[in-house]
């Protein structure tokens, strides 16, 4: 059987189910929308109002309905709601295609010693563990080897200050 | 004409007929998305709610919690007296725009 993942949304009792694709696809529109509106004094409450109205939306779309939560229900009620605009900056759409030209760079929050890893791993859409197991394997095969690419790409990389490592987890 | 030039335009009067909307009754998000639904300024909940949460941070407008029928509580919005006063101005401006756009085209 498929992993589900039980979440609750602002406003509402009621806890919705969802396959790993349509929690992943939730995921990534809350953490847009919370890094468009990074410097939104009211971050929090037009989440919350977002939540809500994802809420209200898969309420009325099931029903009385228990079912699992499926992308294509997400993508049809994100798609209701709209991509966040604050106004501000030139917007690149919520569903237009990954940004080409990726910038490999270094990924503070998370890290564990550089954000190297971290960086690479959101480059590569590799999970960072796997990440950070190749490069320690690496440097024990290649005596020493790896870790002094890792500290190369330490100086070299740029730090990001708006990327974001895949966040795995949200209630 | 390139629609695209009117863009610009187009941003900045949404606040305005938010204003609008607001002004006629207590509205919720769902009523000003239908009121504007049909028209040139169709717009989205993403769009609407970092600027209805600017707009009473401006203090233009203010919101009531009330139970709906269905679903969660609801935002019910209303215009403050500062909001009111920002609507007469703008009408009065829009005004005086369309009466000066008429007479340069003379």
């Amino acid at each position: 059987m498929d992993k589900t993942n039980d979440i609750g949304l602002s406003g509402s009792d009621r806890r919705f189910r969802l396959n790993e694709d349509a929690y992943d696809r939730l995921a990534r529109y809350f953490n847009r929308a919370e890094a468009r509106l990074h410097d939104d004094p009211d971050r929090a409450e037009v989440v919350a109002d977002l939540e809500r109205s994802v809420g209200d939306k898969l309420g009325a779309l099931l029903g009385s309905d228990d079912r699992i939560v499926t992308v294509t229900d997400i993508e049809g009620v994100l798609a209701q709601i709209g991509a966040v605009d604050t106004g501000s900056e030139p917007l690149p759409g919520d569903d237009a295609p990954p940004r080409k030209g990726r910038r490999l760079v270094r990924i503070r929050e998370g890290q564990s010693i550089a954000g190297v890893c971290n960086g690479l791993a959101a480059y590569s859409e590799i999970r960072v563990d796997w990440v950070r197991t190749l490069f320690v394997l690496g440097t024990l095969v290649t005596g020493g080897l790896f870790a002094i690419v890792y500290v190369a790409l330490a100086f070299i990389l740029p730090v990001d200050p708006d990327a974001k490592p895949y966040r795995a987890e949200r209630s | 004409m390139d629609a695209a030039k009117l863009n610009p335009i187009r941003k900045g009067l949404l606040e305005f007929l938010i204003l609008e909307i607001v002004s006629g009754n207590d509205v919720y998000v769902a009523d000003i998305l239908e009121r504007l639904g049909e028209t040139d300024f169709a717009t989205h909940e993403g769009t609407l709610y970092p600027l209805l949460s600017r707009m009473r941070r401006e203090g233009l407008l203010d919101y009531d919690w009330r139970e709906s029928a269905s679903g969660p509580p609801r935002k019910y919005y209303r215009l403050t007296s500062s909001g009111r006063d920002n609507l007469a101005h703008f009408r009065a401006y829009w005004a005086s725009m369309t009466k000066l756009i008429e007479e340069l085209g003379r």
